[in-house]
């Protein structure tokens, strides 16, 4: 479903209802073959929040690893994994076990490292800069569901960073990793990837991830390869709170912030000092959480001349609850900790005091005072402060969460386009994170339009 | 000259695999698993469309996979094609709206969606030829968006005939580069060869590719179908060297010929005739595809087989019926017996070629293809004479299907990290 406001571009065919699969009349079904060898996948009927379990995911692990599967999976798309080096992962991994899963890509992420090292000794820069873009994907998956605490998994963290630094040294286009100042002395990571060699002042995209991004992933899912074949500088940043962020200022305690205009004041003032970046096609993009963090920069921050959210996520206490299998749209009680059920990965992940949770300031609280925490993260009221140009992407499956972003956008009075992505179209996973090219034909496009 | 390199990393012991090992085609661990049957081949093909670097999109490949019952020929035309469709239309949108990347790669995606929904279908049917056409324009429609573009070509051949191919630029400054000629085997068609093929991949690392289809492949025989198969390949590769070396872009002493599947037949056997290729890579080695194809097919390849094959034959098997309508055209033998088939290709053998191949060899066999198609290859491949490279991609690798194709990039690192180390000193 695409719903354009005022801005020209086209949108995207509509596809025709998914019919369920059923044999046709000339059918011929293979002997005892009733059923896909897959594990079963519901056409998702929006019944989860945020993750899921639709049409166009893989369908190898029922929980939360199926998103982070895809995941990993997507990067194919800009030469950070490869198919069977994913399959083959998970063939090995035991659903809802993180150990087995940190382990299992750990076995990949060192095998691909060393073809990368290997290739590099020999000259061959292309194929190492192949192997080290996925070995930077896998390494990261090795510290996914690891806690920000644990010193082990700063130094996965330090793996990721440095393969992705390899392979941008050997990227044909000019590869820049950059330190933006921030208060008090506190540096935040980032890329910045030049469009061309020229100093020319080239549209610029600002990407900003969520709950569990780093920088170097945004190059992947961020839009960052994409920008780039686009003409488009792309600057990959992280904010307080996110992982390298903390990792880079480790006595700054760099906690998440809602005021998020704060730390894109510091990130436009640096763009905007390079002669190579037009102020007037400055645009910011948010991915998962980033949904909440770009619309509210944008209503104040007057700088940024187009911002993206995929997908705008109004209230993060809600979302949050949801997740983690809670109601959402009433008021909590102070023993939380009794109603979650910790028996499935995502909210032993989404709950745990040393990571997401601990990364918001409130790793030594309780949960109610997480979502405390997390009330003040809410868009409501910022409706009308936001002026520039606003492109909502969501996706079917995506459920309850997609469904709070268009309320959200429906209130808008800025120059606005939506588009969801239905499942048929195979992007309808969280950030679109299963058809990373087709989410960000649909963003740049728009982009393209409104830059004109 | 020598050029022997050792495998990417010293085996450390591989996996078991998950199933009962097949000739070619197998269920290993690093394939979809969403069919049983050859979809999840297929699958994985459809995969690779823009997931080599161009922009992939594996959800709208599992979203079209899930309207689909296995083994079901029809509902898999029907759901590809649905597909191919709409991601077309998002292509003419993006490229009359000016968004010339995304157009490209949805182009890329259209072009192999319709290929895939064309896979299976048989002579007679009319969308087989309309799906193919619609695959081509897609290519060629992407190929006018790439810098340099991509050149479709036709290139002379027998009897005022002509093969189609694309020739791929590593530069547009026009300097004699390193070439690879690429081509697949019994089910491809030239346009895919871009991305599994190597064709992305050689560009990217500074050498043309030229992308072609000899007779009796997918898109000669659309194209002209009196051209099938012939065991002597060199006459074909005579033709497409020739057009290659007519380029002055082309550097004569860096010329490779890599062939795929059953090409793993055609690339060693030109390379024993036609001289003027450098280097060849036979991914995997073929050097007997009777046996091979009638195992590939589930029928005893040892056994004496009569009359009445046909007979032996589960055509439940989207694959063994592909074999015994399209391929079986496509060799000619439309009409004829799966006996005749198979007595037609005895013919196809390298026996007694191994002295006769004098330039550098590489031979990438995968676990997934099974013992049989190993055996046979490296029995080969030990007897020949000149410099040589056997590099075995296992189950733990993630490449381990025929033709490495869920693994385009280790695939290529493998070739092209081997070629680099054969060229290095054959600067014209």
């Amino acid at each position: 479903m695409t719903i354009a406001t005022d801005v020209k571009t086209k949108p995207n065919p509509a596809p025709a209802p998914t019919p369920t699969p059923t044999p046709t009349p000339t059918s011929r079904r293979l002997a005892g073959d009733a059923a896909a060898a897959t594990a079963s996948v519901s056409t998702d009927k929006g019944t989860k929040v945020t993750f899921g379990a639709s049409a166009g995911m893989p369908g190898r692990f029922k929980g939360n690893f199926d998103y982070q599967f895809a995941r990993t999976m997507g990067n194919t798309s800009y030469d950070g994994a490869t198919l069977g080096e994913c399959y083959e992962t998970a063939s090995r991994v035991e659903d809802e076990n993180e150990e087995s899963y940190s382990d299992g890509w750990r076995v990949t992420a060192e095998r691909v490292e060393a073809i990368a090292r290997k290739s590099l000794a020999g000259g061959h820069l292309v194929s190492a800069r192949e192997a080290f873009l996925r070995a930077s994907s896998y390494w990261r998956e090795v510290g996914f569901f690891k806690m920000q605490i644990d010193p082990q998994t700063r130094l996965i963290w330090e793996r990721q960073r440095e393969c992705f630094r390899q392979a941008g040294q050997l990227m044909d286009l000019p590869f820049e990793a950059v330190s933006i100042p921030y208060e008090n002395g506190a540096l935040l990571n980032g890329y910045f990837l030049k469009a061309d060699a020229s100093d020319e002042p080239r549209p610029t995209l600002m990407s900003l991830g969520g709950g569990d991004t780093v920088a170097e992933e945004l190059y992947f899912l961020g839009g960052g390869a994409a920008a780039l074949r686009r003409g488009y500088n792309a600057l990959l940043f992280e904010i307080p709170g996110q992982r390298g962020a903390m990792y880079s200022n480790p006595d700054a305690e760099l906690f998440y912030r809602p005021d998020t205009e704060v730390p894109l004041k510091y990130v436009c003032d640096w763009a905007l000092g390079r002669a190579d970046v037009d102020p007037k096609r400055l645009a910011l993009v948010g991915w998962s959480m980033g949904g909440n963090f770009v619309p509210r920069a944008a209503a104040f921050e007057k700088r940024i001349k187009a911002c993206i959210a995929s997908t705008s996520t109004p209230s993060m206490q809600r979302t949050m609850l949801e997740m983690i299998g809670l109601p959402g749209d009433k008021p909590y009680s102070r023993d939380l900790e009794s109603k979650i059920d910790l028996s499935n990965v995502n909210n032993r992940f989404l709950s745990n005091k040393g990571d997401i949770r601990y990364r918001f300031g409130v790793g030594g609280g309780t949960m109610a005072d997480y979502m405390d925490a997390l009330g003040k993260y809410d868009l409501w009221g910022l409706e009308e402060k936001i002026t520039c140009p606003y492109f909502n992407i969501g996706g079917e499956g995506e459920g309850q969460l997609a469904v709070d972003g268009q309320k959200f956008y429906g209130k808008l009075t800025c120059l606005k386009a939506q588009h969801i992505i239905a499942t048929k179209e195979g992007g309808e996973a969280h950030c679109g994170i299963n058809s990373p090219s087709v989410e960000h034909q649909i963003i740049f496009d728009w982009l393209d339009d409104i830059f004109k | 000259m020598t050029a022997i390199l050792k495998p990417a990393l010293a085996p450390a012991g591989s996996a078991k695999p998950a199933a009962p090992i097949q000739a070619i085609f197998s269920n290993s661990p690093g394939m979809p698993r969403v069919f049983k049957s050859n979809f999840d081949y297929q699958v994985v093909r459809a995969m690779v469309a823009g997931a080599y670097g161009d922009g992939g999109a594996v959800g709208e490949i599992y979203s079209t996979a899930r309207r689909i019952v296995d083994g079901d020929l029809e509902g898999w035309t029907v759901a590809w094609r649905d597909t191919a469709e709409r991601v077309e239309a998002i292509a003419h949108n993006c490229l009359s709206g000016g968004h010339v990347v995304s157009a490209r790669e949805a182009f890329l995606r259209a072009c192999t969606y319709w290929k895939t929904g064309q896979f299976y279908l048989e002579s007679e049917d009319p969308r087989q030829l309309e799906m193919y056409h619609r695959h081509r324009s897609c290519f060629v429609q992407a190929a006018a968006l790439f810098d340099p573009q991509i050149e479709p070509v036709s290139i002379p051949y027998e009897n005022g005939k002509t093969l189609p191919g694309y020739f791929m630029r590593a530069s547009a400054d026009g300097k004699p580069r390193p070439t690879v000629m690429i081509i697949g085997g019994g089910d491809t068609t030239c346009e895919e060869l871009y991305y599994w093929g190597g064709g992305a991949a050689a560009v990217r690392r500074g050498y043309n590719a030229f992308l072609w289809d000899g007779p009796g492949q997918v898109g000669a025989y659309a194209l002209d179908s009196s051209l099938t198969y012939r065991p002597d390949w060199e006459v074909p590769t005579r033709y497409a060297v020739d057009y290659v070396l007519s380029r002055k872009d082309v550097d004569p002493e860096r010329l490779a010929l890599s062939g795929h599947s059953f090409g793993g037949y055609f690339a060693p056997r030109a390379a024993a005739y036609e001289k003027r290729i450098k280097a060849v890579i036979a991914n995997s080695l073929m050097p007997e595809c009777k046996p091979i194809l009638m195992a590939m097919v589930k029928l005893d390849p040892n056994a004496p087989y009569g009359k009445d094959l046909e007979s032996k034959l589960d055509l439940a098997e989207p694959l063994n019926r592909l074999f015994v309508t399209d391929f079986k055209d496509r060799c000619g033998m439309t009409g004829q017996s799966l006996a005749a088939l198979f007595d037609n290709l005895g013919g196809f053998s390298l026996a007694g070629l191994e002295e006769k191949i004098t330039c550098p060899l590489l031979y990438i066999v995968s676990e997934g293809e099974g013992p049989l198609v190993a055996s046979k290859g490296h029995e080969f491949y030990e007897k020949l004479i000149c410099p040589k490279t056997e590099h075995l991609v296992r189950f733990m690798d993630g490449g381990e299907i025929h033709c490495n194709l869920n693994n385009p990039s280790l695939k290529h690192q493998i070739e092209f990290d081997w070629l680099d180390d054969v060229f290095k000193n054959n600067k014209a």
